[in-house]
């Protein structure tokens, strides 16, 4: 809904542009000096052996660089009991599989890793139509040890991740008429 | 999202983030704070969001 808005001159708002913008300048500035102190973390050697499902049959964390230097993992909300992968994960992968060629340019492999066994996992990547690869944490620690994957007893004191509770159930899109404003209502 | 450093045989975990930590990779959020209605969400975060090929 739009917000009750003040109308003003061209002048007025070039002026309380300008002051949006000095701001705007701060931000992008202290966004700089936000990424290198992160670069400046202190790194932790990842002495544990995982082995990951793959397109190529099994990967160690190391294989998974795929012959470059850094590796980005994304945590993707598709438990071994989920129909389909989360929405909001979904709507993230959207953004970024497509960035893929420019990651590698700079040396960066990027892909997905969820405990879903590998078939599930490749069934839904056709339906979304993504290029990024997606392997299986069904048979590591990997996802418990890096804090994306809940035991049943972590599970019993936090709340279960909304957006995705829809997804275990789902097993296809619904019609129309079955999206209810009720079971998207946010608990 | 984790990030990982690979050298001479040996992993590195080197960054984690989480919840509003991975804003970054949601790009329709930054498009959205440009529009005039913003992200429009009220209290209920992300709530909004089907799957690409589940919107009405």
């Amino acid at each position: 809904m739009l917000m009750e808005h003040t109308i003003a001159s061209r002048d007025e708002y070039e002026a309380a542009r300008e002051e949006l913008l000095r701001r705007e300048k701060e931000h992008t500035r202290l966004g700089d000096e936000l990424a290198e102190q992160r670069r400046r973390l202190p790194w932790v050697p990842v002495e544990k052996e995982y082995r990951f499902d793959t397109d190529e049959g099994t990967r160690t964390l190391g294989e998974l660089f795929d012959g470059r230097s850094q590796l980005l993992v994304y945590h993707f909300m598709f438990g071994p009991n989920y129909e389909a992968g989360c929405p909001v994960n979904s709507s993230m992968v959207d953004g970024f599989d497509g960035l893929l060629p420019h990651l590698h340019a700079r040396d960066a492999t990027m892909l997905l890793v969820s405990r879903a066994p590998l078939a599930k996992l490749q069934a839904y990547k056709q339906r979304m139509g993504w290029q990024i690869p997606w392997v299986s944490a069904a048979n590591t620690d990997f996802n418990f040890d890096f804090g994306a994957s809940s035991t049943e007893e972590q599970l019993r004191r936090l709340p279960s991740p909304r957006h995705c509770r829809r997804s275990r159930v789902r097993t296809r899109p619904p019609a129309a008429s079955m999206s209810s404003s009720t079971s998207r209502r946010r608990r | 999202m984790s990030a990982f450093a690979r050298a001479d045989g040996t992993v590195h975990q080197t960054y984690t983030t989480t919840w509003r930590g991975l804003e970054f990779i949601m790009g329709y959020y930054p498009i959205l704070d440009r529009a005039p209605n913003g992200r429009d969400e009220g209290d209920g975060w992300q709530a909004w969001i089907r799957r690409h090929d589940e919107y009405a």
